[in-house]
């Protein structure tokens, strides 16, 4: 009798476990197909924090994927991760890949950048009416793809990435300002150091 | 000290005119203003304690470099930095206690010249 209780219970145990699968999968097959279909899905898909953003996916404002420093994070903590282009024409050559803000110190990263730079950042911000962060991370993220000069500093083992950025009147399409947001990297940990809105390229 | 700020200022790849006697400050020349004379200043204190605290972060941006030279390496980028923001040349840039660079006179920050304006990389001509 305990045994045919025992076998009884095991039985169900074992439906019951292969029910939830299946139902998971068909779960998982549900999302699946609702994900190709462009119309079905009310859930908007918002990058990790630090994610790098590719082109044109741009919908999303840097207060939504870059990553908060608190006091208590690391400074090796990602803030947003930028793609970078190769140093043509420069020496030591510095192939394409990937440069993050991390949060660093008062000397690096984003907590520099807020210590040091924020009013500059954000005197070219109120020129567009933006907030601080998303004109410096258009900006950086400028400089590093599609840069128009790359500087290599020996003294400082450094790359300066610039490109220069045109304020445009919406009305009537004039140019009505420019700068150049000039960007740092270190040659070691391709790390930002700094990020820079100024007046002349590196 | 004096070695120290003298081997920052190279750093930041700005020409040494001379060396005040009181050890504490450099004045220089920079390529963006070349007949301006700027005076670089630094406490000893400061700079011997800004120093320490970037020596900390050495590995996180030059793996295997010296804590020394990662240092001045990062004190010349911040005295760079505060240089390249300016559209005027300074009469003197000087180390506070906090880490930063603080150039002098202040410049004006830049007038809001568009109501409804928006900054873009415009794209590169092809042939």
């Amino acid at each position: 009798m305990k045994r045919t209780l025992l076998r009884l219970l095991i039985a169900g145990a074992v439906a019951v476990g292969l029910l939830s699968s299946q139902t998971a999968s068909n779960a998982e097959q549900s999302a699946e197909a609702d994900a190709g279909s462009e119309d079905t899905s009310w859930v908007a898909v918002v990058p990790e924090h630090g994610e790098y953003v590719p082109e044109g996916e741009g919908k999303f404002s840097p207060q939504d994927y870059w990553a908060p420093c608190g006091i208590f994070d690391s400074n090796t903590k990602i803030v947003r991760t930028f793609n970078r282009a190769a140093t043509a024409g420069v020496t030591p050559y510095l192939g394409s890949g990937l440069s993050s803000l991390a949060c660093g110190s008062s000397q690096w990263g984003y907590r520099h950048i807020v210590d040091r730079h924020l009013t500059d950042w954000q005197a070219r911000a109120a020129q567009a009416n933006e907030n601080w962060r998303v004109t410096a991370d258009y900006g950086i993220e400028w400089a590093l793809k599609d840069p128009d000069r790359v500087v290599y500093r020996s003294s400082n083992d450094t790359y300066c990435f610039s490109r220069k950025l045109l304020l445009i009147n919406n009305n009537n399409g004039q140019v009505v300002g420019s700068y150049y947001p000039n960007v740092a990297i270190a040659r070691g940990s391709k790390n930002i150091i700094t990020a820079i809105p100024t007046s002349s390229q590196c | 000290m004096l070695v120290l700020l003298q081997r920052v200022v190279e750093a930041a790849e700005l020409e040494i005119v001379s060396v005040a006697d009181d050890a504490t400050s450099i004045l220089c020349r920079s390529a963006q203003w070349p007949g301006q004379h700027i005076e670089i200043a630094a406490a000893s204190e400061d700079l011997s304690a800004n120093a320490e605290m970037a020596a900390r972060d050495v590995k996180h941006l030059w793996p295997g470099r010296g804590e020394e030279w990662g240092a001045v390496a990062l004190l010349s980028i911040g005295l760079r930095s505060a240089l390249d923001v300016r559209t005027s040349a300074p009469m003197s840039v000087a180390l506070n206690r906090h880490g930063s660079w603080v150039a002098y006179p202040p410049e004006e920050v830049p007038e809001k010249v568009a109501r409804n304006a928006k900054w873009i990389a415009r794209p590169r001509k092809t042939n």
